[in-house]
């Protein structure tokens, strides 16, 4: 598996370095320390929207892809039950594909639950 | 991005088409008569594999995949083995005159190829399981 979810290298990759480093110094910025990039979190988030996409965007980016995949899968085991194609083996990799695009997903929701829980339990 | 899969797709495609025309030679291995009823012996099919995959849906499919190029006629002549000049069967010109037409389909070759055929598909399953598997153990480094 290549990188299912573009996040590795590439765009999506630098989108989401580029968004943990603009939380970082949004961070630096409201303490007055580790100004090192003497870059603003608004400032670069805006900066990247030209260049790459942000996390979230290619995270909305590839629930459409799933669902496409999904969508293709559910298509093709119609029409294989039906007879209009007669690829098993086609029907049978896009319904693993669609599976395993669906399980990334789903992997990557969970661990941005587990963040989220844990920034909840931060006492303020 | 989910090519790998469409390479293993591609080789079971492949082999079911040969299978196809294995079980085309087994059927007619007797068959001595075309459509049109006139004496021609049946003359074995055999698919021939190339590289890459036009048809896939994605660029490593295409590219690492396999397709059928062609199915070829093996066109040899089988050396007659019955002498019966009264068959309706028999060759009335021609060099073997007199005897009787058959099939060049070998019925032991086209069975070691129909098994041939049977563990190259399931190794392309093999392989797509284990593409499978890597898939979802690159997951546990993010679930």
């Amino acid at each position: 598996m290549a990188d299912p979810l573009g996040l590795m290298g590439g765009g999506g990759g630098g989108g989401g370095a580029a968004a943990l480093r603009g939380q970082r110094g949004g961070v630096g910025n409201v303490s007055g320390a580790f100004t090192d990039t003497g870059q603003g979190a608004a400032a670069e988030l805006g900066a990247e929207a030209g260049q790459t996409p942000s996390f979230a965007k290619s995270l909305l980016n590839q629930i459409d892809e799933v669902n496409k995949l999904q969508a293709e899968a559910g298509q093709a085991v119609e029409d294989a039950v039906t007879g209009k194609r007669d690829d098993i083996e086609n029907v049978m990799a896009g319904a693993q594909k669609a599976d395993a695009a669906f399980r990334m997903l789903l992997s990557l929701r969970n661990k941005v639950q587990t963040a989220y829980d844990e920034i909840k339990q931060v006492r303020i | 991005m989910y090519g790998m899969l469409d390479i293993s797709a591609s080789g079971m495609i492949a082999q079911r088409t040969r299978m196809d025309t294995i079980a085309a030679n087994i059927a007619n291995q007797n068959v001595l008569l075309d459509d049109k009823d006139q004496l021609n012996p049946y003359r074995r099919r055999a698919a021939l594999f190339a590289v890459g995959n036009p048809s896939a849906t994605t660029a490593h499919g295409r590219k690492f995949g396999v397709h059928i190029s062609k199915i070829d006629i093996d066109q040899s002549q089988p050396q007659p083995r019955v002498y019966d000049p009264t068959s309706p069967v028999a060759f009335k010109t021609g060099p073997f005159k007199g005897y009787v037409a058959e099939t060049n389909v070998n019925s032991v070759v086209e069975n070691v190829n129909a098994l041939d055929a049977m563990r190259a598909y399931e190794a392309n399953v093999m392989a797509a399981e284990a593409t499978k598997q890597m898939m979802t153990s690159a997951l546990r480094l993010i679930a």
